[in-house]
């Protein structure tokens, strides 16, 4: 018996030994994996407070709860010749009080979320309006004023750095989904309906993203690739018909 | 230690001959159902298993070229739709199916006749799904099937997806209605529903789930399949409504999610007391959060459907209650580590499995609150973050909740006990496996891969998780033969169990193992939701 204890607390230490370094080990290696890919557009921002709220708060429960569970596991193990244990079938203060406490988190957790609602939904007045129309299994892009690019790359949407973006979405076919990870949350290409999404990109660069909603045999290939250019730039490769 | 001879008078005579296969194919008896259940719900779990383990060899590289797109379509469908429908949900039936008569000491189920139809529906079911493969094309829609794809994919396959789901619904319909007319009808004298098993309780929810949303999808695959075949418009965007099906889809199937869960709760609910020596802490709570639970249940499947783009509102709603589930949860995980606390406790292994099961679900639990909030749904939905937190909640109510109950009531039904070695070993390969799968795919989806690809372009650290991933659902695959090995090899080689072998608390262990054909002789006195406890509590009296 003591010995089989002994192993027990052995190989839970190990465990426990073991998660912390693999997460040490991933921290290190790869430090955004935690998150969301870095922001940058206000609204992922914005996404991105409200997650890590919420990994705070639910590591802390884990760590609790799983402590508990642990420690229990390990401290209230037979030995023997012990008696039966006292026989509790529950206790109302504590009940009430692990019923209250999660309601309390949650509510915490909804108000934040709303609290910041806006800066992720809220599209600036002053966007420019993008029509994008998915089918299988490529996006095309509509700019606003007959603009046009003077060369077009497949799937590929041009905007201008610091600039507000509005995407009207249509779907010529079956369900199709809008995600670029850095420029905030996706949305669906739906036929017959219009959604909308918004991103105002900080900083020039080239940012991929793909379909996220299963679409058919072409799926994985429905790539996104949005090149965030400077104003001048972004004049440059435009022309208006 | 573990088979202690029992302290009260042994009830029941000895099973009889199992009979030849002729018995077996013609039985109503609900032991018999019950085994055949489990052995074709562990068959649909090991070929859904060999789907998983073939889509992780394509994704083990980046730009992988084992199978066509076509083909891994129809995996990843049949890998789901078969893990669903034909595993998780009916394995349930198979313990309902042994289980709920004896824990409320019955004789069988109220209708024999209408619970062998059941099992036989979900052969029948189970065949059409996959016969599919014989006319050369599965479906390949994904276990959603959401439309316009599913009513434009040519194949056939999504036909015989539509009318294998019809029968597989046809059979968990008529098996929640034998277990509620059980349940309410034929409980024996003394038991009264505040002493009935969790067990039984998490059952007696599960069909009442059932009935109330299986017709629900039965609907809307109706209208699937007129839509596809007869020239309807129900789901086509001139004219008829494209999310009407998500809706009706997400009415039925986050239900079923509970429905999957509860009665692994309730296994979960009947080991951690035989194991702590201690009655289960807030035996009432725990019932009213799985009642709690359910209801809340059937308001929130609009959480699977945040990226369609709700009104505010509407996506608000849907938000507080989803979080709103994480209550009634929260105090059914305090309420299991209240039993263990200041218990005595044994690390059997249906015990280790138990505990296995609490702090994972813990970790699917809390993901669910980042899929709760919409903002951050928004982010992470429909990428291997969501792969990750579903598989965290529904894979290990099999892996570790059911195990736990095959362990648990391996010899109740085989008569024999496991190779506890065996046991043991197979739990820490499977825990092992289970995390290395599915833990690196919250970091994969987080980092921007959608779900359901067949290829992935060579993002960084995309290819490393994937391989994680893949070595894992190795490892997880030889501690589900491990267990597999263990029950076929303990079926010959195996201890005597004897009536109770853990000292248990509820009326399944009162005969013997496996119960004769009329379960019970006589019955104990059932004076509270122990009556083999009180049993042993006055024998041990009575020496003194």
């Amino acid at each position: 018996m003591i010995r089989t204890r002994r192993r027990l607390l052995g190989m839970l230490t190990a465990i426990l030994a073991a998660t912390l370094t693999s997460l040490l080990f991933a921290g290190s290696a790869l430090a955004d994996t935690a998150t969301p890919e870095e922001p940058v557009s206000p609204n992922a921002t914005a996404i991105d407070d409200i997650y890590l709220v919420i990994l705070g708060a639910t590591i802390t429960i884990f760590v609790l709860v799983g402590g508990f569970l642990l420690y229990s596991s390990i401290r209230f193990r037979e030995r023997p010749g012990d008696p039966d244990p006292p026989q509790t079938h529950g206790s109302t203060k504590l009940e009430l009080g692990w019923t209250i406490v999660p309601i309390l988190i949650v509510l915490g957790i909804a108000g934040y979320t709303l609290y910041k609602l806006p800066s992720v939904d809220d599209t600036p007045d002053d966007a420019m309006k993008v029509h994008v129309l998915a089918q299988q299994f490529t996006w095309s892009f509509q700019y606003p004023d007959g603009m046009k690019p003077k060369s077009t790359a497949a799937n590929t949407l041009f905007v201008p750095e610091g600039k507000a973006v509005e995407l009207e979405i249509n779907s010529k076919d079956v369900i199709h989904d809008w995600w670029v990870p850095e420029l905030g949350q996706k949305v669906d290409a739906i036929p017959g309906r219009t959604t909308t999404t918004w991103f105002k990109a900080a900083a020039p660069g080239t940012y991929e993203g793909q379909c996220a909603e299963f679409c058919g045999p072409g799926h994985a290939t429905m790539t996104i690739t949005v090149k965030v250019l400077s104003e001048e730039k972004f004049n440059q490769i435009m022309e208006t018909a | 230690m573990a088979t202690q001879s029992h302290p009260v008078p042994v009830a029941g005579v000895a099973a009889p001959d199992s009979g030849g296969l002729r018995s077996w194919l013609s039985t109503v008896d609900h032991k018999r159902i019950g085994i055949m259940y489990l052995v074709l719900t562990l068959f649909f779990f090991l070929v859904g298993g060999l789907m998983a383990l073939a889509i992780r060899i394509q994704l083990e590289t980046a730009d992988g070229k084992q199978l066509s797109p076509d083909l891994y379509d129809q995996l990843f469908t049949m890998h789901g739709t078969t893990m669903i429908f034909l595993f998780v949900i009916p394995i349930m039936a198979a313990f309902g199916n042994y289980m709920v008569p004896l824990q409320i000491g019955a004789r069988d189920m109220a209708f024999p006749r209408l619970n062998a139809m059941s099992f036989w529906l979900l052969l029948f079911g189970g065949i059409v799904l996959y016969s599919s493969f014989l006319f050369g094309s599965a479906p390949e829609s994904g276990w959603t099937s959401y439309p316009p794809l599913s009513v434009l994919d040519p194949g056939l396959g999504q036909d015989f997806w539509i009318v294998g789901l019809h029968i597989v619904g046809l059979s968990s319909i008529t098996g929640a209605i034998n277990f509620i007319c059980t349940i309410h009808n034929m409980r024996a004298p003394g038991m009264r529903l505040s002493r009935m098993p969790l067990f039984t309780w998490t059952i007696d929810i599960y069909s009442i789930m059932i009935i109330a949303s299986a017709p629900v999808f039965a609907g809307a695959l109706t209208m699937l399949l007129l839509d596809r075949n007869f020239g309807t418009n129900f789901y086509d965007p001139s004219g008829g409504n494209v999310l009407l099906y998500q809706h009706l889809f997400w009415f039925y199937s986050h239900p079923v999610v509970y429905v999957m869960a509860l009665p692994g709760f309730g296994m979960i609910s009947e080991i951690l007391p035989v194991f702590s020596r201690k009655p289960l802490f807030g035996y009432k709570a725990l019932v009213y959060s799985v009642v709690a639970i359910a209801f809340l249940g059937f308001l929130v499947w609009g959480h699977h459907m945040f990226a369609v783009q709700f009104s505010t509102p509407v996506a608000v709603w849907f938000m507080i209650a989803s979080m709103a589930i994480a209550v009634p949860t929260g105090v059914k995980i305090f309420n299991w580590v209240g039993t263990m606390w200041m218990g005595r406790i044994r690390f059997e292994p249906p015990m280790l499995f138990a505990v296995g099961f609490i702090g994972l679900f813990m970790i699917g639990g809390l993901s669910g609150i980042f899929l709760a909030a919409f903002p951050v749904d928004l982010q992470v939905t429909d990428s291997y973050f969501v792969v990750a937190h579903f598989h965290y909640v529904l894979g290990t109510v099999p892996v570790f909740a059911v195990l736990g109950g095959l362990h648990y009531w391996y010899p109740k039904m085989t008569g024999r006990m496991l190779d506890r070695g065996l046991a043991i070993r197979s739990f820490w390969v499977l825990f092992i496996g289970f995390n290395l799968t599915f833990f690196p795919m919250h970091a994969l989806g987080l980092s921007g891969m959608p779900r359901r690809i067949v290829t992935y372009a060579d993002h960084p650290g995309w290819a490393l998780m994937n391989q994680l991933a893949t070595v894992g659902s190795f490892v997880l695959s030889i501690g589900v033969l491990m267990v597999v090995w263990n029950c076929l090899k303990s079926l010959r080689d195996g201890r005597i169990a004897g009536n109770d072998p853990w000292r248990a608390n509820s009326l399944e262990w009162w005969t013997t193992s496996p119960p004769p054909a009329h379960n019970f002789d006589s019955l104990p006195p059932i004076r509270s939701e122990r009556p083999l406890w009180d049993l042993r509590k006055a024998a041990e009296e009575q020496k003194v």
